[in-house]
Formats: structure tokens, C-alpha cells, sequence
């Protein structure tokens, strides 16, 4: 005891275990609370302007009235009608992110879209959607969103304007152009959502050299989006024995030869959201198509795509959890307030009274972590806004002058963006990595257990699909399972927060 | 009535056979329901065991078997597929119910003996100490009539008769009602979460005609009441099933898949998954025996409303773990894992609440006033 409070190195007595003696300064870690960890999104103070929060505030505004009022009596009719036909796609619901141009509103102004350039609603629109129906943003218009986050950090920007170009010309002619992002496969899910789990991943799809391109062969499965899409965005390594080294990007439009679209998937829920299986059987795809070829990266820059699309993806997940413990919330309020048993309403009980309130909390708490997470987003890695000068249709004319397309598209500009990726501090990167696996982690499991608590509450009146309670919970679990296990997440979490101080450590 | 534990282990195989063998490989298509046709098949090949109702007498032909003997089934039959496990527990209490409150008369009744044209709907998922009061029973000429509606009664989209509790002179009785008598509106079948084998519908009565052959004693709704808690045990052993099931195929799963260079059931985190699963088939498997050694006894009945309040509970969370253990895979429907999770909280949505269930627990034991 004494030795403690003197700060002396305490005596290993001989035979006792080491474990049991706790050090001195086991309860003051000064490196794991840093100011910079713990009030990361403090910094944010400093950056919101009145025009953001006002174009922020109208964002979160149409996004609630769209899921209310046009999106919400689509949701229930849909899951029947794919539990009735598992074949069945959600095209009424893609018709209606068309109609209200859905598509335009990811993508700013000068790329040509309707988007406000303020990202700081972007996680915000996705609790209001996700709070209606789950699948929305993170399955019809999902594999989109994923892909366009993908191509925007290989820096093409001539594939990245080509996307997105077509996807506005096709809102606007009313036949929607979409892409997906397929990175998993039939033996690799955690494998390839980490990097340092990719060297040993058991991939079945690669790529090999071809004359003017690259052939590819394999399998990619449970890819959102997969059969709405127009054109997928394929991960593959050109050596399988390095995919870490190898893992390039290719651009596969739907009519390519050797290209199929295989199984639709017969998911537990999530129904809106398609999930499919891409079939490569000597697939060409022509150099102008392959959007980033890994071998042609300095091996040190090459780990930022990953990183920084899950970085920006999971945050959205975890709003999208964070709308499904809101969704059930809001379900299971109503319930209580309109339903009794012999006189007395169920709401009017203390018992009810303290499960709302514990999932009110959940929804509350799950809502300040990703808040949190997208301030280090925006504080650091991506602006929170573009300002209105760049962001307007003047602008868009001179983003699409040729001279700024070649400057856009040229290599010079590409190697300067990724090698100030590679010049990122550490400690910025393992922040991210932290707060989005924590976001995510963190609202998919108020989600899930909301939705229990509301079945739980509501009885055999939730259990019937027209109270809406149970689609919500069958498709809460999703969210624990993709962009990365939970499991996966908690491990990326230690890594990065926890174990970055205690060299040698094994993690994963 | 009580069996010995050489006869149940030989009715626990037979079970256990059965369902691996007629139950398991039609599971999943059978769960589309109301998108495929109900189980009758597997109804008739139940009945023809003595399966679907143990607890009939044998005074009206039937089993004689008790609920230790329906609970080993049950838990046996739900490994592999829950729905008709809840279709034997529905009809084990549905048919000891008329027997021990009907009138003799029932004999001549319309009511076939258990087997698909035989089945009984009852509301199983409203709270048996607290019976629903949308129907009224009028006493008249040489009967009742009855008049109201219910919610959700159990097996209904598939029975002949339902088991219909109504008020009448400030109490509440059953009466059996055949669904084809007139005034008697079955409502469409509901799309549940889980347990869709053993669909529910909603009944509608406008001023039917029960004749007195069919209304049971006027102390149904306490015989009612005391053969559900004598049946907890039964139920208690069906979720746990539900959690062998999944608990056997997440195992199986964890074995064979590889994601960060090992075998997944070497990683921590799918190991303490697998374990909480297999802590509670333990405690829960500990539970359910010490419930059946005590058939007969008066003892345990709070004991068994605990059992149920937290196994179903914890077999609702287990269960979701279960699918996680499987990944993407535990996602999909033909991997039947998913389906555990929602035949899982079916039954504890059902049977573990609302809450002020567990306060029952608390005011009779404040009420006996020993703790020790």
C-alpha cells in the first residue's frame, strides 16, 4: 500500500502473480482521454456558419416531410409484397427517389446536382429516412451512395463525373442510373472490411492483364443494390497471393460480356434493399475502366480508400441505427398512447412510462456519438460545406470546361491528392477509424434493442406486420452484420483508440 | 399421466425422429405462410403419433400423457421447427380444457377427434389470469348467444372450433364454437413475425347461437387459467428447443467458416456468444426438469412464471446473437438461423410481456409473504 502512494516502482515478490498488483498510474492515462479524443467535435465550433445551419436545418426538413408523406405508405406493401415474391423488386421506391430527384440531391451543384454542398445534414437525412424505412437510404439508394463514396476517394474524377453525370441524366429522363460497390465475397466478409485482415482474405475474384485492359473472373455476394444497378464497381486484386498489394477498382458496366447478375437474395428483412450475386466469367473491362489500378500506387499510399470510405459509410450506418431506435420508438409510443386493456391506456402504466423512456434515451444516445463522429469527419477530412461561390451553376460551367477536365483528370493532380492522403498524421486517421466503427457499432445496437423493446411492449399487437413494429426489428439486425461485423468494429475500435499506445499488441 | 423417464426418453427419440425427418426439410417453406399452405400433413402424421394433444385423456381416446411428457416433445419438435411445436402446445391446452370443463354432452359434439380437421383456436397470447372481455354471452332459449369480437386467437386460420372466452352475468366463461355456425367471421390470416406455422386470425361473433352442450363450466376461465400454469413447463421447454437449434447450427456454422486466419469459433467474441447461448440451455434445461419432476404439485407455479419471463427473454437476445455468429449468412432465409430469432421473440413478445406480468411474480409472493 505504501509503496503505491510513494510512486515507487512496487517490488515483484517472488512467486505472486504480477497481474494481481495493480501499477501505480493504472487509473491515469492522460493519452487515452486527450483533449483532441475526447472533444473532437469541440473543433467543429469553430466552422458552422448561420447559412449551413440554415440549409442544414431545410435538408433534415424535406427529408422528413419526403419519408412521411410520399415514402411511408410505400413501406409496409413493399416488404409483403417481397415476402409474398421474393423476386420482387422495390421499384415504386427507386420510381419515388426519382420522382422527387432524390439522386440530384446527393451530388452539389457544381457537379450539376440540387445538393445544398452542406454535409452536415447528411447523417441527419439519414436517421429521417431510416426512422420511416431502413432500407431506403442504406439499400435502394445505398449501393449508390457506397459507390459514389468510393469513386470520390480514388480521385478518378473522369469516372467519378461520368457516374455521375449519367446518374442526373437518368433521374431526369426517369430511368435511373445507379451503381453498387461489390467488395464482398462468398469466403471473405470481416476479411475484406480491414486492412490488415485483406492479406490472408479467401478471395475467389481477381483480375489478370489483358491487351488494352484487364479480364476478370470470380464471384462477389450479398452486394446492396446489385440488381438495381446500371454499372458495379468491382474490387479485385491482379495477384491473388497480394491482395492487399494488388486490390484495384474496376468500373463493369451491367451489359458487359461476361458479366451476370446471379442470385437475389431471400433476406430475413432489409426487403426493400436488394442484395445480389455479381457473376465474372471472363469479364473485359477496358482501361478506361479500370478506375484504380493498385500497382500503379507507391505501396505507402495505397491503405487510404478503405479507410476513408468506411470512415464517411459507417457514420451513415450508424444514423441509419439510430433512425430505426427512433422508428420503433415513435411506433411504440403510439401504440401506448392509443391502445388499453379494460380502461386504461397502456401509456398511462409506470411500466410503459419507463420502457419509452429508456428507448428515448437509447435514440438520444446513439444520436450524439454519430453527431460526433461527423464532426471529425468535417472537421478534417471532408469540408462541411462548400462554399456558395463553388457551389452554384456558374460553377458548374466552368467544372465542366474542358480545361478544367483535364486538370481534373490529370495524373499530376491524382498523385497530389493521394500523396497528401499518405501525409495524414496517424493519430488523425485512428480518430476516424475510432469514431466511425463507434457510431456504427453504437446505432445499430440501440436500433436492435428498441425494436425488442417495442415487441416487448406492444405484445401480440406488434407482432402483426400491419403495426409495422416487427418489419423494424427484422430489419435492425442487418445493421450489427454489414459495413462490417460488430464484432469487427469493437476490434477496430481497441486497435485504434485502445491498443495504439501498447506496442507489440495483437489485435485481429 | 405421469410418465417414467424410460417412457419419456423413448417419447423425447420419437419426437426428436419426427421432426428431423417429416418437420425439418419443409421448415422454411412452411414459414412463408400465409404465402404457402398450412402444415396439415404434419398435423395428421402428429396426431397419428399421439403427438398433437398428449394431454387428452384417455377417457375421450386419447394420449393421457401429462405435461412433462408434452413439454419433452415440444422442446424436441421445436429444435427443428417451432410452428408445430406451438400447434401441439396449443391443442394440449385447448383439449384439456374442454375435458376438464366441458359438459359431458361434449361427446356428441361436432368437434372430431385432434387431427387436421379436428383443430382448436384459443386465444394462447393474451394473459390466461387476465381473459379478454370483447365478447358478451346472453342466456337464451336452450343456450347462449354470443356477441363481440377477439384478436389473435391461435391455430384459427386452420381450426374447426374456437375456444372462446365471453362475459355473462359478470363472468367469464368458455364456450366452444364451431367456425361454421352462423354469424361466426373468421378474419384473414395475420402476417406474424414468427411462429407462422401456427398462424392466428382475428374472430368476429355477431349473435351466435351456442347451444348449452357447448358452453363449458362456469369456472372455465380459473381451469383455464390454472391448466396454463400448469403448462408454462411445456412452454418453457419449447423456447428452449428454439435456442438448441440455433445454439447446434451456430456451433456448426463457427467450425467451418474462416475469416481472420482461423476458424471463426476461435475467436473470442463468437466463443462468448456461444457460450451465453449454452449457459442458458443449461439453466434453462435445469429449470425445465426441476418443473417437471413437480407435475402434480401445487409448488412452483410462481416459479415457472419466472422461468418463462426470463428464458424467453434471454432466448430472444440468444437467438439474435445466433444469427450474428453466422454473419451475412445468418441474414439470409435458407439458412433457417434467422427464423429461430423471429420464432424467438414471437414467443417472448407473447408469453415474456408486457411487463406487468413480472409484477404478477412479485405481488404473489408479497402476497404469500415468505421468502425463505
Amino acid at each position: 500500500m505504501s509503496e503505491a502512494s510513494s510512486g515507487r516502482e512496487a517490488e515483484i515478490i517472488p512467486g505472486a502473480s504480477t497481474w494481481s498488483r495493480p501499477r501505480p498510474d493504472a487509473w491515469d492515462d492522460p493519452r487515452l482521454f486527450s483533449f483532441d479524443d475526447q472533444f473532437a467535435g469541440l473543433a467543429a465550433l469553430g466552422l458552422v456558419k448561420k447559412r449551413a445551419l440554415r440549409a442544414a436545418r431545410q435538408d433534415v426538413g424535406f427529408m422528413r416531410d419526403f419519408a412521411r408523406t410520399h415514402l411511408r405508405p410505400l413501406v409496409l406493401r413493399t416488404d409483403l409484397a417481397i415476402q409474398e415474391n421474393p423476386s420482387r423488386l422495390a421499384s415504386e421506391m427507386l420510381d419515388l427517389a426519382v420522382r422527387h430527384r432524390l439522386l440530384s440531391r446527393m451530388a452539389p451543384r457544381f457537379l450539376g446536382g440540387e445538393s445544398s454542398g452542406v454535409l452536415w445534414s447528411l447523417n441527419p437525412c439519414a436517421e429521417e429516412s431510416a426512422a420511416v424505412e431502413p432500407a431506403f437510404q442504406t439499400g435502394v439508394l445505398g449501393g449508390h451512395g457506397l459507390g459514389l463514396a468510393a469513386l470520390l476517394f480514388t480521385y478518378n474524377f473522369r469516372a467519378l463525373d461520368w457516374v455521375v453525370e449519367k446518374s442526373l441524366a437518368g433521374e431526369a429522363s426517369g430511368r435511373p442510373f445507379l451503381i453498387d460497390m461489390a467488395i464482398t465475397e462468398p469466403g471473405a466478409g470481416t476479411d475484406v472490411e480491414e486492412n490488415e485482415l485483406l492479406p490472408h482474405a479467401r478471395l475467389m475474384t481477381s483480375a489478370k492483364n489483358a491487351s488494352h485492359g484487364a479480364i476478370l473472373n470470380g464471384r462477389k455476394c450479398f452486394i446492396t443494390g446489385a440488381h438495381l444497378a446500371s454499372c458495379h464497381l468491382v474490387a479485385a486484386p491482379f495477384d491473388l497471393r497480394d491482395p492487399a498489394g494488388t486490390m484495384s477498382i474496376f468500373l463493369v458496366p451491367g451489359d458487359s460480356k461476361g458479366f451476370s447478375l446471379g442470385r437475389l437474395e431471400n433476406k430475413m428483412g432489409h426487403k426493400a434493399g436488394p442484395a445480389g450475386e455479381l457473376i465474372f466469367d471472363d469479364c473485359f473491362v477496358p482501361e478506361e475502366n479500370i478506375v484504380l489500378d493498385a500497382r500503379a500506387i507507391p505501396s505507402d499510399r495505397r491503405d487510404w480508400l478503405v479507410e476513408m470510405v468506411l470512415g464517411l459509410t459507417r457514420i451513415v450506418v450508424g444514423a441509419v441505427g439510430t433512425g430505426v431506435a427512433r422508428g420503433a420508438f415513435e411506433i411504440a409510443l403510439s401504440f401506448a398512447k392509443n391502445a388499453g386493456w379494460k380502461g386504461r391506456t397502456i401509456i398511462s402504466r409506470q411500466w410503459a412510462q419507463e420502457v419509452l423512456t429508456d428507448m428515448l434515451m437509447e435514440v438520444y444516445k446513439a444520436r450524439a456519438v454519430y453527431l460526433e463522429a461527423t464532426q471529425v469527419l468535417l472537421t478534417k477530412f471532408i469540408p462541411g460545406e462548400t462554399p456558395r461561390l463553388l457551389n452554384n451553376h456558374w460553377a458548374a460551367r466552368v467544372y465542366r470546361h474542358r480545361w478544367s477536365r483535364k486538370i481534373r483528370y490529370s495524373r499530376g493532380l491524382r498523385r497530389l491528392l493521394m500523396w497528401k492522403e499518405s501525409r495524414r498524421p496517424l493519430a488523425e486517421r485512428q480518430r476516424l477509424r475510432f469514431y466511425s466503427s463507434l457510431a456504427k457499432v453504437a446505432g445499430s445496437d440501440a436500433g436492435l434493442e428498441n425494436c425488442h423493446r417495442a415487441l416487448e411492449l406492444m405484445g401480440r399487437v406488434g407482432l402483426r406486420h400491419e403495426a409495422g413494429a416487427e418489419k423494424l426489428f427484422r430489419d435492425a439486425k442487418l445493421i450489427q452484420i454489414f459495413e462490417g461485423t460488430n464484432q469487427l468494429n469493437r476490434l477496430n475500435m481497441f486497435k485504434n483508440f485502445i491498443a495504439r499506445d501498447i506496442p507489440g499488441l495483437e489485435t485481429f | 399421466m405421469i410418465a417414467s423417464s424410460g417412457e419419456l426418453k423413448a417419447i423425447r427419440e420419437t419426437a426428436a425422429r419426427f421432426a428431423r425427418g417429416e418437420l425439418a426439410p419443409e421448415a422454411l417453406e412452411r414459414d412463408r405462410f400465409p404465402f404457402a399452405e398450412f402444415n396439415w400433413r404434419a398435423v395428421e402424421s402428429l396426431a397419428a403419433l399421439g403427438f398433437l394433444a398428449p394431454t387428452w385423456p384417455e377417457s375421450q381416446g386419447g394420449p393421457g400423457l401429462g405435461w412433462s411428457v408434452t413439454a419433452a416433445i415440444v422442446r424436441a419438435v421445436a429444435f427443428h421447427d417451432a410452428s408445430p411445436a406451438m400447434v401441439i402446445f396449443t391443442q394440449s391446452l385447448a383439449r384439456r380444457l374442454l375435458c376438464e370443463a366441458g359438459p359431458a354432452t361434449l361427446e356428441a359434439a361436432f368437434l372430431p377427434p385432434p387431427g387436421a380437421a379436428g383443430l382448436i383456436a384459443l386465444p394462447m397470447y393474451h394473459d390466461p389470469d387476465d381473459p379478454p372481455d370483447g365478447v358478451r354471452a346472453r342466456a337464451v332459449d336452450r343456450g347462449f348467444e354470443l356477441d363481440g369480437g377477439l384478436d389473435y386467437l391461435a391455430c384459427l386460420p386452420a381450426a374447426r372450433a374456437a375456444l372462446v372466452p365471453a362475459v355473462g352475468d359478470g363472468n367469464i366463461r368458455f364456450f366452444l364454437v364451431d367456425v361454421r355456425s352462423e354469424g361466426v367471421a373468421v378474419g384473414p390470416p395475420a402476417v406474424s413475425l414468427g411462429l407462422r406455422g401456427c398462424p392466428a386470425a382475428d374472430l368476429e361473433l355477431k349473435r351466435v347461437q351456442v347451444p348449452n352442450s357447448q358452453a363449458l363450466a362456469p369456472d372455465s376461465a380459473a381451469i383455464h387459467a390454472e391448466l396454463a400454469n400448469q403448462g408454462r413447463v411445456a412452454l418453457c421447454a419449447l423456447v428452449l428447443g428454439v435456442l438448441e437449434g440455433c445454439f447446434a447450427t451456430a456451433v456448426e456454422y463457427s467450425r467451418e467458416r474462416f475469416q481472420a486466419r482461423k476458424k471463426i469459433v476461435e475467436h473470442d467474441m463468437i466463443r462468448r456468444m456461444l457460450a451465453e447461448m449454452k449457459a442458458w440451455i443449461d439453466v434453462g434445461g435445469l429449470g425445465v426438469e426441476r418443473l417437471m419432476a413437480a407435475e402434480g404439485e401445487k409448488a412452483f407455479l410462481t416459479e415457472a412464471l419466472s422461468l418463462q419471463e426470463l428464458l424467453t427473454k434471454a432466448v430472444s437476445r440468444a437467438t439474435a446473437d445466433g444469427v450474428q455468429v453466422l454473419g451475412g449468412y445468418g441474414y439470409m432465409k435458407e439458412y433457417g438461423q434467422e427464423k429461430r430469432m423471429r420464432d424467438a421473440k414471437q414467443l417472448q413478445a407473447v408469453f415474456g410481456g408486457p411487463r406487468e406480468r413480472l409484477s404478477r411474480v412479485i405481488e404473489k409472493a408479497l402476497a404469500e409473504g415468505c421468502f425463505f
